[in-house]
């Protein structure tokens, strides 16, 4: 090989090697640059990584908001939806709404509505709430949060009470958006209604019983202080809780008189007031002290127990009534003395003019020729007795009427009496060609009844002569029979009878009073016979009816006496 | 002839059994005030043989008189009847009671009593 050669080849040695140098310089460059593009790359698409490792963030936390949201949706509306609320998002700058079906429902429709917006909700409204919702809206715009209950008028026509919640959005500070819920809360304004209904009721009760009492407590004051006899309420253990004035100006006592002992030590021993009042509180009874005289005056006493109405047995008190009957008793005593005189003053004359013309027909008979004369003289005489009979029946019955007439308790033989009236009235049945009967069973000793004689007889008397009376013809039969603790005296007539309507009169004042409703002859009596012979009957135990009557057979009439206990 | 001594302080009463009397025979002797009855009565040389005297009169009543004719020696057997229209079926037997009490025989309530009928009972007081 040739230097040349050698030389070629180490130059072109030199230059390959060269060349390499250059190359491997340039590959060790590009190597450098490519492992600074690579990493270059590398941070790149790290870079990359992240960024969609960031968006894939992005995205899977958009995922999970949305359906967080629409989790959250759900539970607002499922919560609203058991909450029977409905929800709405009104926007104000268009005045359009979004909101769930119960939204519509509540305001009466069954599907969702096309539109909806504060306008439309304002022609929901009442008319009479419609400026109160005005007005809540505008507060709503101020203060940021709508609170409103109105009522709505529903399509049906029905009205329903709403309660809507809501928030305000603002931009700019002016409101652009608002949500919120809605509620029907009638049932609770209807509940709430009778509330408020029946409180007012209860308050308008309370108020009238209070009023009623407060009247009543007028009514009582006033009442007992109007009266002119003596009041005073005591309380169990004789303190005075109330008195009038009367009892002061009676007794002459001072106001301040508190206790019913102080009452007591008035009469000293004539009365024992506490005794009285002490009997009636332990007894729950009234007691009535007829007559006591006090000074120059009579008064009257009543004590009357108070009881709970709950428990009747419980006596908180009693009431003393003091009344002064000293008028009374005077006004008793000159209607006694009148009636004694009267007595005395009208029968006095009577009995001048029916001896007189007694002594005409049986003195002067042969004078009495002219028969006008004789029949003039005749009625005179009939009229004067019947009208002395009248006098008598007058005065009896008043004595009766005011308990003036004391009655005895006399043991008496009924028998024996009605024997001797049996006697006394034969001759006037004889003249009538009447029978008088009066069978007695002399094999049954009837024992004696306890009666005042004299009243007894009159009883008898009048029962028989009004027999004799009333009879035409046939007889009377008197019977006496023992009822029980009773001796029955039974007077029975042919006479005409009494129809069933008259009986019903019989018994009563003035019987025979303006037409002959009986069948009986009204010149013979007063019609006061029964009537008194009913008072004495009755005053003395027993009773008196009749027994029967049959138009045309008879009447039969009956008393009874009680026996000697 | 028998005599009938009469109290009674009205006139048309005693005018009229003052009548009766006479009319049936006997001789009549009155007065109208129970005064006037006792001293009458006190200073009669024939005593009567009955008194009719009325209970009810003013000042001295019947009873009063009564009393005084018992007290009296020459009069206390002279049998009195009682004239009254107090006491009859119909009004306090307690005034009968204290008439008969004070010793009067009877009493004859006047309104219920004809004249013939009283005249039958003094009549039978004196046989």
């Amino acid at each position: 090989m040739a230097l040349d050669e050698i030389q070629s080849l180490l130059k072109e040695f030199d230059e390959m090697k060269k060349a390499l140098e250059e190359a491997e310089i340039e590959v060790k460059e590009k190597t450098v640059e490519l492992s600074r593009s690579n990493k270059e790359l590398a941070d790149k698409v790290g870079e990359l990584e992240n960024t969609k490792k960031a968006v894939l963030n992005v995205l899977e936390d958009l995922t999970k908001r949305t359906a967080e949201l629409r989790l959250s949706e759900e539970r607002l509306n499922l919560s609203l939806k058991s909450a029977e609320m409905g929800w709405w998002d009104l926007d104000l700058v268009n005045d359009t709404a979004k909101r769930n079906l119960r939204h519509d429902e509540i305001f009466g429709y069954k599907t969702l509505q096309p539109n909806w917006g504060a306008k439309i909700f304002g022609e929901h409204v009442v008319p009479e709430d419609r400026a109160y919702a005005t007005h809540c809206f505008d507060a709503a715009f101020k203060t940021g949060d709508l609170n409103m209950q109105c009522r709505v008028k529903w399509p049906d026509g029905s009205i329903h009470w709403i309660d809507a919640r809501g928030q305000v959005f603002y931009e700019d500070k002016k409101p652009v958006r608002m949500h919120g819920t809605v509620a029907d809360i009638t049932p609770q304004k209807e509940a709430e209604g009778k509330l408020v209904a029946e409180k007012e009721s209860v308050e308008r009760k309370v108020t009238e019983r209070t009023r009623e009492l407060k009247e009543e407590q007028a009514r009582l004051v006033a009442s007992i202080n109007s009266l002119d006899f003596g009041f005073i309420i005591a309380d169990a253990s004789h303190q005075i809780v109330l008195k009038n004035k009367a009892i002061s100006n009676i007794l002459g006592i001072s106001d301040g008189v508190a206790t019913m002992a102080e009452i007591d030590s008035l009469f000293g021993k004539s009365v024992d007031v506490l005794g009285k009042s002490n009997l009636c509180l332990a007894e729950n009874l009234g007691i009535n002290v007829p007559e006591v005289i006090f000074g120059n005056k009579f008064l009257r006493f009543f004590f009357s127990p108070i009881v709970m109405i709950r428990d009747h047995k419980e006596v908180i008190g009693y009431v003393f009534l003091l009344e002064d009957i000293t008028e009374a008793k005077l006004l008793e005593r000159s209607r006694e003395e009148f009636f004694a005189i009267a007595s005395h003053e009208m029968r006095t004359p009577l009995t001048a003019i029916r001896g007189n013309m007694a002594l005409i027909k049986d003195f002067f008979g042969t004078e009495l020729k002219n028969p006008d004369v004789k029949e003039m003289v005749d009625d005179s005489y009939k009229a004067s007795i019947r009208l002395i009979g009248i006098v008598n029946d007058f005065l009896d019955t008043s004595r009766l009427e005011q308990g003036k007439l004391s009655l005895k308790s006399e043991n008496i033989n009924l028998v024996a009496l009605t024997t001797e009236v049996v006697h006394e009235l034969n001759a006037m049945a004889e003249s009538k060609k009447l029978k008088l009967n009066f069978k007695t069973d002399d094999a049954i000793q009837l024992p004696p009844v306890s009666a005042d004689r004299d009243r007894a007889k009159q009883v008898i008397y009048n029962l028989v002569s009004n027999a004799i009376n009333y009879t035409q013809e046939g007889g009377i039969n008197i019977d006496i029979t023992k009822e029980g603790n009773f001796l029955k005296v039974s007077v029975a007539d042919t006479g005409n009878g009494i129809s069933p309507q008259n009986q019903s009169l019989l018994f009563k004042k003035f019987q025979q009073a303006g037409e002959k409703i009986l069948t009986r002859d009204v010149s013979k009596s007063t019609g006061l016979g029964l009537y008194i012979s009913k008072l004495l009957v009755g005053g003395m135990g027993g009773k008196i009816w009749l027994e029967k009557s049959e138009l045309g057979k008879g009447s039969t009439f009956a008393f009874t006496l009680p026996l000697v206990s | 002839m028998k005599k009938i001594f009469i109290v009674d302080d009205d006139p048309a009463m005693l005018n009229l059994y003052t009548r009766t009397f006479k009319l049936s025979g006997h001789d009549v002797e009155t007065a109208t005030n129970g005064q006037e009855a006792l001293d009458k009565l006190s200073a009669s040389e024939q005593k009567p043989d009955v008194i009719l005297l009325d209970i009810m009169m003013p000042k001295l009543s019947g009873f009063e008189v009564l009393e005084n004719i018992k007290k009296n020696d020459s009069l206390a057997k002279i049998p009195v009847i009682a004239l009254t229209n107090l006491a009859s079926l119909r009004s306090a037997s307690s005034d009968l009671e204290k008439i008969r009490a004070l010793g009067a025989v009877d009493v004859v309530v006047k309104s219920d009593t004809d004249p013939k009928e009283l005249v039958k009972r003094v009549e039978s007081l004196m046989a």
